[in-house]
């Protein structure tokens, strides 16, 4: 299509830019902050201009923080989200749009609802089953005056910190919706040719998937690695803090020396594996699109 | 003996009841052709024999075994979907041998049989493409190779051909036919066009909401329709059927001509000429006979003009009559 609109570009290209000075001003903030000496920083305004001092930071705020432990467990934790939350949501959604049974829109309308409710929300009784797995039935026993004498408690694991946020009535609606887009003779072609419902799932249903999944991972990985509200209840020993709790640590407090840039540069640090993974899963989004056109 | 044969067959969603309890017999290497107009029960029966519906009541039998309770991959049956229904992230090859690998049969013989197939079918040179990079033709004729490989003695086709244009369409259809003969394998095939049907069948079967109204071999459907529906729906342009003094009478355009000569037993009607269709080798000439609609075939160039009035021959012999209510053949035996 040709079209030739000059004032309509300028204005396109105009909030274009200014979107991008908008969102990328506060990270080139962050990254020049990380690069200046203690003196540099504290300059009123301070100098825009990189320093030379980045590794050096970057070296002290992993020190002050135990950033490598961290960076392991928020690695861990956004890992174990991403491949859990996955898995349960495309085999729930498989169930819910390929099998008939008795109870398919109950399960999947109690699904759907909880997408209304963050985790904020349901973080107090989240909590409870978290600190010990067997409250509820703690709590049934309690009607009949019973005493349930089990415990057994998640806080300070990496289960704790994984298994609360791993169902996702999101990604289970969305991978719904994506079977539902496939021909129903699909399924019939396979059953004729001899697969049973689960040959059916890892044979076509999950390589048919691959882009929603990569897409997925993205996503999930990236708020996964950004949980703080969680992470910050769940775990109490510093061994097990996650960075983006551990990046708080390395706020400067009232009265201590107000090393910005060690900060800045721990928050660099915390930025960089989401990054990557958002890097490398694009070139599989892009594959996975040109495949689509054909 | 017999291929498949269907007893009291019934078809019920909730209330809804689709298919009037049929009755068929498909011997070993028929070529069968379901025919009707949509929502007729055709493609549920079709279904109903390849496992993918439920059988409300009734009974199925493939190659002597009861198969109502069976899953589909053990009724011994391959089918051909509307859509292709191939796998679109897999190649030619891995569509063709995706059942015998379920199968676990031998690496050496699922390459041979998929060989043998791609050869019969002529796609050799595209077994490493995907779907998508296929045309609708070679799409059609994968799937065609998917129910060949596994080397059952039925095929099930459900409507193969209505995705394709018309030209492919002719050509397929005459693949189709030679696949047949080459193959040897009962074939049940499911289509809304008649002439798929007249073409393709050694027997057809003409089905109407849900109830089977004939049952026969092409000509003799043909030539003997067992009621008005039939003789409305077999021919193209399809029989002619004017009611006259109570009675309906069929008669095929094909039959009628604008002169008397060369008939040894004319009956006449006045006509009025509504519209011309040339179509080089023929015309169609639209009529009004008693203010109903008359479709007359000639060869060649009709010599008749719009809203003339003229005289229309037909062969007392080639009139079909049938009863006013019932729509039951009269003169059928």
């Amino acid at each position: 299509m040709v079209e030739r609109t000059p004032i309509l570009d300028f204005f396109s290209y105009a909030f274009l830019v200014l979107g991008i000075v908008v969102v990328g001003f506060p990270i080139y903030y962050c990254l020049v902050a990380a690069t200046l000496p203690l003196s540099e920083v504290l300059k009123y305004p301070m100098p825009l201009i990189p320093g030379e001092k980045l590794l050096e930071n970057i070296r002290a705020a992993v020190e002050k923080g135990h950033l490598e432990t961290q960076l392991w467990n928020s690695f861990l934790m956004a890992l174990g989200i991403t491949v859990g939350k996955i898995s349960v949501s495309i085999i729930s959604a498989f169930a819910i749009v390929y099998f008939n049974f008795r109870i398919r829109m109950l399960a999947f309308w109690m699904i759907f609802m909880t997408l209304m409710l963050p985790v904020e929300i349901r973080i107090l009784p989240t909590y409870e089953v978290a600190a010990n797995l067997f409250s509820p039935f703690k709590s049934l026993f309690r009607i009949f005056n019973l005493e349930f004498g089990l415990d057994f408690s998640l806080l300070n694991t990496y289960s704790g910190l994984i298994l609360p946020l791993v169902a996702s009535a999101t990604a289970t609606f969305l991978f719904r919706q994506f079977f539902l887009t496939l021909p129903e003779e699909l399924c019939e072609a396979s059953k004729m040719d001899g697969a049973t419902p689960m040959q059916f799932f890892w044979k076509i249903v999950f390589p048919l998937s691959k882009t929603n999944i990569a897409a997925l991972f993205v996503i999930v990985f990236v708020t996964g690695w950004n949980q703080y509200l969680w992470p910050l209840l769940v775990t109490t020993e510093p061994s097990m803090d996650t960075i983006i709790v551990g990046v708080q640590h390395l706020i400067p407090k009232a009265d201590q020396v107000p090393q910005w840039n060690v900060a800045m540069a721990g928050a660099l640090v915390a930025m960089v594996p989401p990054i990557m993974v958002v890097l490398l899963m694009q070139r599989w989004f892009v594959k996975g699109l040109v495949e689509h056109e054909k | 003996m017999s291929q498949i044969l269907i007893k009291k067959l019934v078809k019920k969603y909730g209330q809804n009841q689709v298919v009037h309890g049929i009755d068929l017999e498909i011997k070993p290497k028929e070529f069968v052709v379901l025919v009707g107009p949509s929502g007729c029960g055709k493609s549920t029966t079709l279904r109903m024999i390849a496992g993918l519906e439920e059988i409300s009541s009734g009974e199925i039998q493939i190659g002597n075994k009861v198969v109502n309770n069976l899953a589909p991959k053990d009724r011994n049956i391959a089918m051909v979907f509307q859509n292709y229904a191939l796998y679109p992230h897999m190649s030619v090859r891995e569509n063709l041998s995706f059942a015998l690998q379920l199968q676990k049969m031998d690496r050496k013989d699922i390459d041979r049989r998929v060989r043998q197939a791609a050869e019969i079918l002529g796609l050799m040179d595209l077994l490493e493409r995907r779907p998508g990079q296929l045309s609708g033709g070679q799409r059609q004729r994968v799937a065609m190779g998917r129910a060949i490989v596994r080397n059952t003695p039925v095929f099930l086709f459900d409507e193969p051909l209505s995705n394709l244009d018309a030209k492919l369409r002719n050509q397929m259809r005459t693949e189709i036919k030679k696949l047949h003969m080459r193959m040897g394998t009962t074939i049940v095939y499911v289509t809304h066009d008649q002439v798929e049907a007249m073409t393709l069948a050694d027997r057809i079967v003409v089905m109407k909401d849900g109830y089977i109204q004939q049952i026969g071999s092409p000509l003799e459907i043909y030539r003997n329709p067992a009621n008005a529906f039939v003789a409305g729906f077999i021919g193209s342009p399809p029989t002619n059927l004017i009611e006259i003094s109570g009675q309906i009478i069929g008669m095929r355009p094909e039959h009628i001509r604008l002169e008397a000569e060369g008939l040894s037993n004319p009956v006449g009607y006045q006509a009025q000429v509504e519209v011309l269709e040339p179509l080089g080798g023929e015309t169609l000439v639209h009529t009004l006979v008693l203010n109903q609609k008359v479709i007359v075939k000639c060869e060649g160039l009709a010599p008749v003009r719009p809203s003339q009035v003229i005289q229309i021959y037909i062969d007392k012999e080639n009139q079909r009559f049938f009863d006013k209510t019932s729509g039951k053949a009269l003169n059928y035996n």
